[in-house]
């Protein structure tokens, strides 16, 4: 087992790797910017300096690079981070951020917010009101439940899930095919790409609360990882403790599906490698998973701008990666993850 | 001081499942409950943990009702060792006993160098210090019960409550951990524990509670009360009890 001195190094690491790929997707792209000139525009941001670059350098990187790299951090912390939640609150290592409806419910808020013509910053409020409502279900068919209230949650998130991808197939079928439909399968797949500001100060703030808040609680959703009736007798609010962590992780979820589409596995794959680096305690795990996630997700979101002239939707990339991935490790250790 | 059970009944109105149970077990005593298979032996011990709502009656600890305590509160009151934690994600042993110590931290906190020192305090008391950083699931089946007990013991609660800590050790091991959980005693913990071995009744059990048929029978001294008729009567096969060089034992007849 790792001691304390061990997981410390390897969480520098992680940090290090973190910093180096945030200033590397900062300057990769279409049109290359090197490090130093980035370092230099952003810091003009704070300082008045002397501007030694193009204007055209700066808005490239303020308006689109910045935006669009942080966000693609945040999406990919989150969603980690709330898997990493799920997973332990629901001692299920196969729980994802998913798992109760919420993306779906995000989804089909989007596709109605399409089909009726709405513009894409409305799109994201509907997805993100969608993604609510899904868990706003969720919860009140919880409610009315005396026994087995987590199983009722994931049956009643699995339930709400599907009955939203039946109602985005219907939109889906009854869509103008020449525009309307187009537009929904594309916004489905996933993609940094049309991130502005915008959607930054919208989203972000929304993100940072749930991650704030399950940093705050990680020792308690630690302690819930051991199952609800001991962690009861320790003295821990199971049910209360739950719903927190669910609210968390939709707000999280929905807030990441609103602005960026479908980027699955990050939020199932991610915790794993995290807790295979640090240890299982969801107190380590949380802040590796947070680092991990959001680097893994920058640089698929490099590999989506960069491979091919026309940019590959993230959460095909994500895809393409996770799925190989869960399947080694589930070979790899004979399906105990 | 005491734990004191009034009246206490649990189940549907048309099928209790507990009947009116009442009883009262001092400090610094192993209590040993036993029953037959279906008794309700869990169930007693889950409502006494406050898991399970009671239908009727309560449980007094000293002077105060359980149900009138936080949940912080009576995780420092009493602590309870399962029959084998299922851990989904496996950890040092010691992680595992710091979380006997969130009673203890507000909501937000995690757990420091004082709660550091009760842990490898518990790990000392239990003489397992070399297990702390062992990973949980490398551990035999005894010595993942003894982390358990280590657990609680962080919790700092005066009464354990223990669900078969015997059920999946090996002969051996049983009788270790026994000898163990009476030490624990002279620290003046009240333990209860469940068993389906009327011999660690006999041997180690400074009281008896039996349950059947809904309700429960006090023996104060086991030694004396628990004879053939006795365990008969329990578990409906005749029964030998003897005494080889002052340890009681207990043979089946058939």
């Amino acid at each position: 087992m790792l001691t304390n001195k061990q997981n410390r190094t390897r969480l520098l690491i992680l940090t290090l790797l973190f910093l180096i790929l945030l200033m590397a997707s900062l300057g990769l792209g279409r049109y290359p910017i090197d490090p130093l000139t980035v370092i230099k525009v952003l810091w003009s941001q704070i300082v008045p300096m002397d501007a030694t670059w193009t204007s055209q350098v700066e808005t490239v990187l303020l308006q689109i690079r910045v935006p669009r790299v942080l966000m693609g951090a945040l999406i990919g912390a989150g969603l980690s981070a709330s898997g990493c939640a799920y997973q332990g609150i629901f001692q299920n290592p196969m729980a994802s951020p998913d798992m109760l409806g919420a993306s779906n419910g995000a989804c089909l808020g989007a596709a109605i917010g399409l089909l009726i013509g709405l513009d894409y910053h409305l799109t994201t409020l509907t997805a993100f009101a969608g993604g609510l409502c899904a868990l706003a279900l969720v919860l009140l068919m919880n409610s009315k439940v005396q026994w087995n209230q987590m199983l009722c949650l994931i049956l009643s998130g699995i339930m709400v899930g599907s009955l939203a991808s039946a109602g985005i197939s219907y939109i889906k079928l009854v869509a103008d095919p020449t525009n309307t439909l187009p537009a929904i399968t594309y916004w489905l797949m996933g993609s940094l790409a049309s991130i502005r500001t915008r959607d930054l100060c919208f989203s972000a703030p929304v993100i940072l609360l749930g991650i704030l808040l399950l940093i705050l609680f990680r020792w308690n959703i630690n302690v819930m990882t051991v199952g609800d009736e001991e962690a009861s007798t320790m003295g821990i609010p199971v049910k209360p403790l739950r719903t927190l962590v669910v609210l968390c992780a939709t707000l999280i979820t929905a807030a990441c599906v609103s602005i960026s589409g479908l980027i699955g596995w990050v939020g199932l794959v991610i915790p794993h490698i995290a807790r295979l680096l640090v240890g299982s305690s969801f107190s380590r795990a949380l802040p590796a998973s947070l680092l991990l996630g959001a680097s893994f997700l920058m640089l698929a979101d490099n590999v989506s701008r960069l491979m091919a002239t026309s940019e590959i939707p993230i959460g095909i990339l994500t895809a393409f990666v996770g799925a190989p991935f869960c399947l080694f490790f589930i070979l790899k250790k004979g399906g105990r993850m | 001081m005491s734990l004191c059970v009034e009246h206490l009944s649990f189940g549907f109105p048309a099928s209790l499942v507990l009947d009116d149970i009442s009883f009262e077990i001092a400090y610094g005593n192993l209590v040993c409950l036993l029953g037959c298979n279906g008794a309700g032996k869990s169930t007693l011990l889950r409502c006494i943990l406050g898991l399970l709502p009671l239908k009727q009656g309560r449980v007094l600890v000293g002077k105060r009702d359980l149900s009138s305590l936080s949940r912080k509160e009576r995780a420092k009151t009493m602590a309870y060792i399962p029959q084998g934690s299922k851990i989904h994600y496996s950890d040092r042993a010691l992680d595992l006993v710091l979380m006997g110590t969130t009673s203890q931290l507000s909501p937000i906190a995690c757990p420091g160098k004082t709660q550091m020192t009760v842990a490898q305090e518990a790990f000392s008391i239990l003489g397992i210090s070399h297990l702390a950083h062992r990973c949980y699931d490398h551990l035999s089946g005894g010595e993942q019960q003894l982390v358990l007990i280590a657990r609680a013991i962080a919790q700092q609660a005066p009464i354990l409550i223990m669900d078969e800590p015997c059920a999946n050790l090996d002969y051996g091991n049983q009788s270790l951990l026994l000898a163990q959980i009476q030490e624990l005693t002279k620290f003046n913990y009240l333990v209860l524990m469940s068993t389906h071995n009327p011999e660690h009744v006999l041997r180690y059990a400074d009281e008896a509670l039996i349950l059947q048929n809904k309700t429960i029978y006090s023996l104060p001294s086991p030694r004396e009360g628990l004879d053939a008729a006795f365990l008969e009567r329990i578990y409906g096969i005749p029964m030998l009890v003897q005494t080889l060089g002052g340890i009681p034992s207990c043979v089946p007849l058939v």
